[in-house]
């Protein structure tokens, strides 16, 4: 017996909007402890790996570990039907995903289970010389300010006084500035100056979660990963992690 | 581009090649006008149509339907629509003389009030179902003017005149698999394209199903102007073969295919990752619609593993997409592909888009070029490319993606 309920439709579907962005096909992994998921996307560039324990639903019945695999666009197709403040019900009804939404009126979509295949994915260790927690809203800014000029997302942070978001492309160049004067920037650590470059291609797929999460911690190091870290509103989180572009 | 060099066509009629074309195209399609209206007695023109039938979109949804047929009958017919056997045997000139020698009635209707109203569209519905030449008898209000009308996405249009009575006389040859999604009343126009490719109807022929709103479910059948229905089909063939394209192995190594052909040239590079796609069109100076630029102008179009295409809607687009699709499920295979259009000063008028998707068709039965890097890759296709390389390089976003983009792969330790 698999049975959760998400206290928002809305978030849970920024959550799928990331997946749908990134993959066909998803999987979660369903335990006692709570609801995990981690894929790559079909070119290896990019991993989300989603993390929502237990005691961030209002329900949550589970026994053993279940997986339910899924195609993203269309759970995200049903979920677009959702409200802010509606409830999200998903359970198990044989091979069928069974999503309900529970506002003013409640309605039930059933989706087939599909057989996704679990790939085994070891853990990264990543040297991440910059460490920064920035409020989302001016991020996103600056990924929409960059995707305006070109594609390519310059990240640089040469000491603890600020981090500087370019966007590069034949057009032109745009840059934000976000340090700690803005209020825009709550803190950031530099044991090491860095400046690395991500294709916006796939930087924009995490844009949804900028409106769910209020500040989202930026991690990375010259010519290498990007690591993003958004925590969701009541609890768990959200992590993307984006292969670098060479100069 | 006739339309913009209008003056230099005045001062020129037809004599001095002004516009640097081996004919002029304006009295090539004149000639075979005339040649055709002057056959036509008592407004009445009887023929068979291969079968043929343009849409136009001017005034949706009030909108022409011109079912076209040549003054002849019997198998001969089907030449003059049927792009399949066109590629590679017909040149420019010929396309024109074909399509300029039949006749287009129209009809003026609307795309949904009158499908069920309308003898005509009955009639003309029964017409279009046939995939062989089907003898008809047209009556017109007049006698026809000779004219021609060229369009990127549509074959191009000749002599036309309202239309008043349409009678099918032939026995139309249906297809099971076309008689009965047609039939069905409960099929969805996308599975019933899907469908019909499947059993290995031609696209042109779904096409013309499509737009003549013989497709989908019972009340939601209309009809199509054909430039939409030709960017439809190729957006539902193709997202159906990408369904399956993404589930097979990627290529091992980069290959290299090419074809040309009215003017147009196509290098197809397939390199070995998950699937994705770009386009990068070149016109050359002199060719079509490129006025009277003196540099190349440099179109490009790209989607990502996803299949959704990033750029404007863009029926060449469309059907390049098709044609490597159609290619990369011949192979079983997936892999980011980059095309590059070149469009050369032959290609002096349009003809539509169907040589574009024939060519890339055509370019996959060849055997492909192996080369062992990227550099020697750079060198074959400037050999046999007029414009620059390494300004398409530059304007691709998947070659440099391909160069550039590290995997998250390789900072797995094992």
């Amino acid at each position: 017996m698999v049975k959760f309920t998400y206290p928002d439709a809305k978030y849970f579907r920024g959550i799928i909007e990331v997946l749908a962005k990134t993959m066909d096909e998803a999987c979660f992994k369903v335990t006692p402890e709570g609801l995990k998921l981690r894929a790559l996307d079909p070119a290896h560039v990019s991993l989300v790996d989603l993390e929502i324990p237990s005691s961030a639903f209002v329900e949550y019945e589970c026994e053993e570990e279940y997986r339910l695999g899924f195609n993203t666009t269309m759970l995200l197709k049903l979920l677009k039907r959702g409200k802010r403040g509606d409830m999200l019900d998903i359970s198990v009804e044989e091979e069928y995903m069974v999503i309900e939404i529970r506002g003013p009126i409640t309605r039930r979509y059933k989706i087939r289970l599909l057989d996704v295949p679990e790939v085994e994915l070891p853990q990264m260790e990543l040297p991440f010389n910059v460490s920064a927690i920035v409020i989302s809203d001016p991020l996103k800014n600056a990924i929409k300010d960059a995707e305006a000029v070109g594609d390519t997302l310059e990240l640089e942070a040469k000491d603890e006084t600020a981090l500087v978001i370019r966007g590069k492309g034949e057009a032109g160049e745009t840059e934000t500035i976000i340090s700690q004067d803005s209020g825009a920037l709550i803190s950031l650590k530099v044991s090491e100056p860095s400046r690395a470059l991500y294709a916006l291609d796939y930087v924009k797929n995490v844009l949804a979660l900028t409106k769910i999460a209020e500040s989202v911690t930026v991690e990375f190091s010259t010519a290498m990963p990007l690591k993003l870290e958004f925590s969701l509103p009541s609890e768990g989180r959200v992590i993307y992690l984006l292969a670098p572009k060479e100069e | 581009m006739i339309e913009s060099s209008r003056n230099i066509c005045v001062i020129c009629k037809g004599s001095r090649r002004l516009c640097g074309r081996p004919v002029c195209p304006i009295l090539l399609r004149f000639r075979e006008s005339v040649r055709v209206t002057m056959e036509i007695k008592n407004r009445v023109v009887y023929g068979a149509t291969p079968p043929s039938l343009v849409v136009g979109e001017r005034g949706y949804p009030r909108i022409s339907l011109f079912p076209a047929l040549p003054t002849l009958l019997g198998e001969e017919a089907k030449l003059y629509d049927n792009p399949e056997e066109w590629w590679g045997n017909l040149s420019l000139e010929d396309i024109i003389r074909l399509r300029a020698s039949m006749i287009y009635p129209s009809i003026k209707v609307h795309v949904k009030r009158d499908i069920r109203r309308s003898n005509v569209i009955d009639e003309i519905q029964w017409m279009i179902v046939s995939t062989k030449p089907v003898e008809s008898e047209i009556t017109l209000s007049r006698n026809p003017v000779p004219t021609l009308r060229f369009d990127e996405i549509i074959k191009p249009i000749g002599p036309s005149a309202p239309l008043t009575k349409l009678r099918v006389v032939g026995n139309p040859s249906v297809p099971k698999p076309v008689e009965r999604v047609v039939s069905s009343l409960d099929i969805r126009a996308r599975d019933a394209v899907i469908e019909l490719y499947k059993h290995g109807v031609s696209i042109y022929d779904i096409i013309r199903l499509f737009s003549a709103g013989a497709l989908g479910m019972h009340a939601n059948r209309r009809i199509v102007p054909t430039r939409w229905s030709i960017t439809a089909v190729d957006n539902i063939v193709g997202d159906y073969l990408l369904s399956k394209v993404k589930t097979f192995d990627r290529v091992d190594e980069v290959l290299l295919f090419h074809a040309e052909y009215l003017g147009n040239h196509f290098e197809i590079i397939l390199l070995p990752q998950s699937y994705s796609f770009e386009m990068i069109e070149v016109w050359l100076p002199g060719s079509v619609w490129t006025g009277r630029s003196k540099a190349p102008v440099i179109v490009e179009n790209y989607e990502l593993w996803d299949g959704r295409c990033r750029g404007p809607m863009d029926g060449g687009y469309y059907a390049i997409r098709t044609g490597i699709l159609e290619g990369l499920m011949g192979m079983r295979r997936q892999a980011t592909v980059v095309v590059v259009r070149e469009v050369r000063p032959e290609y002096f008028t349009p003809v539509g888009n169907w040589h574009i998707r024939e060519s890339i068709r055509r370019a996959f039965n060849v055997k492909p070029e192996k080369p062992s890097s990227f550099g020697e890759l750079l060198r074959i296709i400037s050999r046999r490319l007029k414009v620059d390389v390494g300004e398409i390089v530059s304007r691709s976003r998947i070659f440099r993606m391909w160069l550039c983009q590290e995997k998250l792969t390789k900072y797995i330790k094992p």
